[in-house]
C-alpha cells in the first residue's frame, strides 16, 4: 500500500495533460516529479524492511575494505603504496568503482521492476534509469564521504581540500555511467543476457583497473594497456588529489569530461530509439 | 464531469497496433539493430488495424476482440 500514492498521482497527471495537449514546459515539470518519486522510491525500497537500513550501502564497501586490508598487508604484505598507506590508497578508489559497478548493475535491470507501468503508461522511461542511477551513486559518495572523514580522524594520510578536484570527477563518472547505464537498459529489455555477461566482464574490469594495486608494480611492458583503461585514468586523478593534494588541473580533465558528455548522449540515443518498443518486451 | 454533452474526451483517427515477432532464435538482436537505425521490425504481428472512433462525455464503450487483439491497450 506504502507505494501506490507517487503511482496513482502520476497516472492521474498524465492523462490529465493527454487530455489538455501538454506542451513542452508542462512535461519537463512532470518528468522532474516523476524523476523525484522515482527516485526517492528507489532509496525507500532498496533497503526497505532491514533493520539498519541505509548504513547497508556502507557495510558492503567497508568489510570489502577490511578483507582487501587482511589480504594485502597481513598475508602478502605489498608496500609500495602512494602516500605509504594501503587503507588509504585503496579507499579513495574502491568507491567510485564499486558505485559504478553497482549503478550499471541495477540500473541495467531497473526497467524490469516497472513493467506494469510501462506497458499501461506513456511517460519516458530513461527517467527510471535516471532515479536508479542516481540513487545508487548518491547513497555512495556519502559513504565515500562518511569514510574519507573517519580515516583522516583515523590518521591516515588523506587531504580533505583534494575533494574540490574529487568531487567533479565524481560528476563525469556519475555522466559516463549513466550513458552506459541507458545503452545496457535499453539492451537488456530486449536480450536478457546483458546482466550476465555484465557481472563477469566488471569484475575482470575491476582487477584489471590499479585499485588494489599501484600502476608502478604493473610490468613496464603492460602498463601502457592497464593505464588507458579510463577508469585508471579517473582513480589516478582521485588519488592525485585525496592522498598528494594536487589540485591542478589537466588537459586530461577535459578530454574526460568530453567523453563522458559523448558516452551519456550516446547511451541516450540508443536508448530513445529502443524505448518505444518496450512496452512489449519488458 | 460538467463537459457538456457533446465534448469528444477521446478521438482515435485510424489507430493502429503492430507486435515485433521473434522469428528464431536470437531474433532480438537482429531487432534491437533495425530499431536502431529506425527501420522498425523485420518481422510484425498486426493486430489492430485503423480503428476510429470518438467518445463523448457520458458515452459507454466495450471494447470486444479475440485474445492477443490488444483489447486490454485500450
Amino acid at each position: 500500500m506504502l507505494f501506490f500514492p507517487p503511482f496513482t498521482v502520476m497516472i492521474q497527471s498524465t492523462s490529465a495533460e493527454h487530455a489538455r495537449g501538454a506542451r513542452a514546459p508542462l512535461a519537463a515539470q512532470r518528468d522532474r516529479a516523476l524523476f523525484v518519486n522515482f527516485w526517492k522510491r528507489e532509496l525507500t525500497t532498496r533497503y526497505l524492511g532491514s533493520i539498519t537500513g541505509l548504513a547497508w550501502a556502507l557495510v558492503h564497501p567497508l568489510a570489502l575494505l577490511a578483507v582487501y586490508h587482511f589480504v594485502f598487508t597481513t598475508v602478502f604484505r605489498t608496500t609500495g603504496f602512494a602516500g605509504g598507506s594501503f587503507l588509504a590508497f585503496v579507499a579513495v578508489a574502491l568507491w567510485p568503482w564499486l558505485s559504478a559497478q553497482e549503478a550499471i548493475q541495477r540500473g541495467t535491470t531497473s526497467l524490469a521492476g516497472y513493467a506494469g507501468l510501462i506497458r499501461k503508461v506513456a511517460f519516458p522511461h530513461e527517467v527510471i534509469v535516471y532515479a536508479s542511477v542516481a540513487a545508487t551513486l548518491v547513497l555512495h559518495l556519502a559513504g565515500y564521504l562518511t569514510v574519507l572523514v573517519v580515516l583522516v580522524l583515523w590518521g591516515e594520510p588523506i587531504r580533505l581540500e583534494g575533494l574540490l578536484l574529487a568531487l567533479p570527477l565524481w560528476l563525469v563518472l556519475a555522466i559516463a555511467v549513466t550513458g552506459l547505464t541507458l545503452f545496457f537498459a535499453a539492451l537488456q529489455v530486449f536480450v536478457r543476457d546483458v546482466e550476465h555477461v555484465l557481472l563477469p566482464v566488471l569484475m575482470i574490469l575491476m582487477y584489471l583497473t590499479p585499485i588494489l594495486y599501484p600502476l608502478t608494480l604493473v610490468p613496464e611492458s603492460l602498463r601502457p594497456w592497464v593505464a588507458g583503461n579510463p577508469f585508471s585514468w579517473l582513480i589516478g586523478r582521485l588519488r592525485d588529489a585525496l592522498l598528494e593534494g594536487k589540485l591542478a588541473l589537466a588537459w586530461s580533465d577535459a578530454v574526460a569530461g568530453i567523453a563522458a558528455v559523448a558516452i551519456f548522449f550516446a547511451g541516450r540515443w540508443v536508448f530513445r530509439r529502443l524505448s518505444p518498443q518496450f512496452e512489449d518486451f519488458v | 464531469m460538467s463537459g457538456g454533452a457533446s465534448a469528444a474526451l477521446l478521438a482515435l483517427d485510424g489507430v493502429g497496433k503492430d507486435y515485433a515477432k521473434i522469428e528464431q532464435r536470437g531474433g532480438e538482436l537482429r531487432l534491437v539493430w533495425d530499431l536502431l537505425w529506425g527501420r522498425g521490425a523485420a518481422h510484425v504481428f498486426r493486430a489492430l488495424e485503423d480503428v476510429s472512433f470518438t467518445l463523448r462525455c457520458g458515452e459507454s464503450l466495450g471494447i470486444v476482440g479475440e485474445n492477443g487483439a490488444a483489447n486490454r491497450r485500450s
